[in-house]
């Protein structure tokens, strides 16, 4: 082989190991379409915070997809499917992120609106607006099917319509919204998910209108009272799961909060706003619970309808879905300060969006 | 820069002997790699796929020719066929055929992903490589590499092949003033 020879084949070998490359960080965002009873799928990319839709998003669901949650594995993703009254069970790819659907689907209550699972993704629990009550299931871990408990469904107060869902940092305690009522309802879980309303101390009212609820890993729970334009800050015992105001609440939010967020490192509440078509930030007193508006807050861009907040697990982006604007809006976060990004970045879906969530 | 570019930087310092003969016809078939664009479809990353392709020409010149391509690249998640017929140019130096082909006259991919999702668009694509002889009917392809653009699931794709493998060729085109020796009639 002469010189020459050997710098080709030199060129050529250096040139595939370049091909090789590295994997960029990305993550995938779930949307639940009830309008046409599909699940949008996007891969967001952390370097550029662009979107790409998966090949064939929007996948098939049920009738009103309403709520998606995703197994702590990853391999997992249950929809509600509300007009139905079922939850589907789906295999997520781990490379492609495509779902497919695994039959049979699993009987709910009547008019399943959200749901919520354990952090060992042992049970889910689905919450019967229509039929007031609570559905609790266990969680194969090996192919993520779902067996309802004995004791399951567990009947609430007449009119209690549970609206939203919010589970104890330790599992022990589970907190249901009525917005009919204007109260939070307190359960404890023990270890087979069956429930019992603690004796004293539940229901706990808050403000007027309540339309969701999120939790803190120090048990500080934040409502928000969207007729009252507030967010109601709560002390939860980690003990008894008794509800207690911190020191300021209610505070004050911008016009119409509907949904609100944790930032997975604890430090920040992000909250939004129909009818200021706005997101209004606060820091998290990590020690009393209580909320400090941040400089800038609001911020823009949030849309007309924000229905759901969510922030992925690095909490770099805080993505808000918009049912009227049919988008689901990006915003990145500021570590240090919390502050949101004035340039959003705004993927647009097939129809209205109604909740999501995002895979790590 | 893309990185298909550094496989042409070779070719481009390639030896400058005499022209030598070129064969009338010839078919390729080789194993072929493809580094697949599959981010525009929602993917994380780039796919690679391994495949073949299989190339039959008719070099109407001792410089150019008409080739047509059939290849197949496969994975877990993705399978891509390729479907392309257009034109080649050819470079004899020394023992050495240096060729560039551009294929798009009429030219396809079809892709299915994951769950069964097709496309098919038109592809357009352009490449070198290098055929070395072994004896009169055969040559050893030594690389073959192509940038393959594709427009499949209304988005764009710009991927990069590699293949190699043999060529089998029959009839001789000689060089003005030149016989090649040994080389037999069909």
């Amino acid at each position: 082989m002469t010189t020459m020879q050997r710098a080709h084949l030199l060129w050529i070998c250096l040139a595939l190991a370049s091909l090789a490359g590295c994997a960029p960080s990305t993550h995938i965002v779930y949307v639940t379409l009830p309008s046409t009873n599909g699940i949008a799928a996007l891969r967001m990319r952390d370097a550029s915070g662009t979107f790409t839709e998966l090949v064939g998003t929007p996948f098939l669901v049920g009738s009103a997809p309403t709520a998606i949650a995703l197994g702590p594995s990853g391999r997992f993703a249950y929809v509600v499917n509300r007009n139905e009254d079922d939850i589907s069970l789906f295999k997520i790819n781990g490379t492609t992120g495509q779902l497919t659907e695994v039959p049979p689907r699993t009987q709910t209550g009547l008019g399943a609106a959200t749901l919520t699972m354990n952090a060992a993704g042992s049970l889910l629990f689905v919450a019967n607006q229509g039929s007031n009550s609570i559905s609790v299931y266990s969680v194969n871990s090996g192919d993520g099917t779902l067996k309802e408990i004995p004791s399951s469904p567990f009947l609430l107060l007449s009119g209690t319509n549970p609206a939203a869902l919010a589970l104890s940092s330790s599992g022990n305690f589970l907190y249901a919204l009525s917005g009919n009522l204007n109260a939070v309802f307190i359960f404890s879980v023990d270890s087979q998910g069956n429930l019992q309303q603690i004796p004293v101390g539940s229901p706990f009212f808050v403000g007027i209108a309540p339309l969701a609820l999120a939790m803190t890993a120090g048990n500080f729970l934040y409502v928000t009272n969207s007729n009252d334009n507030t967010v109601s800050g709560l002390k939860a015992d980690p003990t008894a799961g008794t509800l207690s105001p911190v020191p300021g609440s209610p505070f004050a939010t911008a016009t119409t909060p509907t949904a609100l967020v944790v930032h997975p490192k604890g430090g920040f509440l992000y909250v939004t706003n129909s009818g200021t078509a706005n997101v209004s930030a606060y820091q998290i007193d990590s020690k009393l619970g209580g909320l400090t508006p941040l400089t800038s807050s609001p911020f823009a861009g949030a849309g007309s309808g924000p229905t759901s907040a969510i922030i992925d697990v690095n909490g770099n982006f805080l993505l808000i879905c918009d049912h009227t604007g049919k988008t689901v809006t990006e915003y990145i976060i500021n570590q240090q300060t919390g502050a949101l990004s004035t340039n959003v970045v705004k993927a647009s879906v097939p129809s209205q969006p109604v909740a999501m969530v995002i895979a790590k | 820069m893309r990185r298909w570019l550094l496989f042409v930087i070779p070719l481009l310092l390639g030896s400058l002997a005499a022209a030598q003969d070129v064969p009338r016809a010839q078919v390729f078939g080789g194993i072929s790699y493809l580094h697949f664009d599959s981010e525009p479809l929602g993917f994380s990353n780039y796919s690679n796929l391994g495949g073949y392709t299989f190339s039959p020409a008719f070099n109407i010149t001792h410089r150019f020719g008409a080739v047509a391509e059939i290849s197949g690249q496969y994975g877990p998640h993705v399978n891509l066929r390729d479907l392309t017929f257009g034109g080649q140019a050819l470079f004899p130096r020394g023992n050495k055929l240096f060729f560039v082909h551009g294929l798009f006259f009429d030219a396809r991919s079809f892709v299915s992903v994951g769950t069964g999702a097709g496309s098919t668009s038109r592809a357009i694509i352009g490449g070198v490589g290098m055929d070395l002889p072994l004896s009169p009917r055969f040559s050893l392809r030594v690389f073959q590499v192509d940038y393959v653009r594709s427009m499949l699931f209304n988005t764009d794709q710009n991927s990069v092949r590699v293949s190699a493998g043999l060529v089998y060729k029959w009839k001789t085109i000689h060089h003005r003033g030149h016989k090649a020796p040994g080389t037999p009639a069909p």
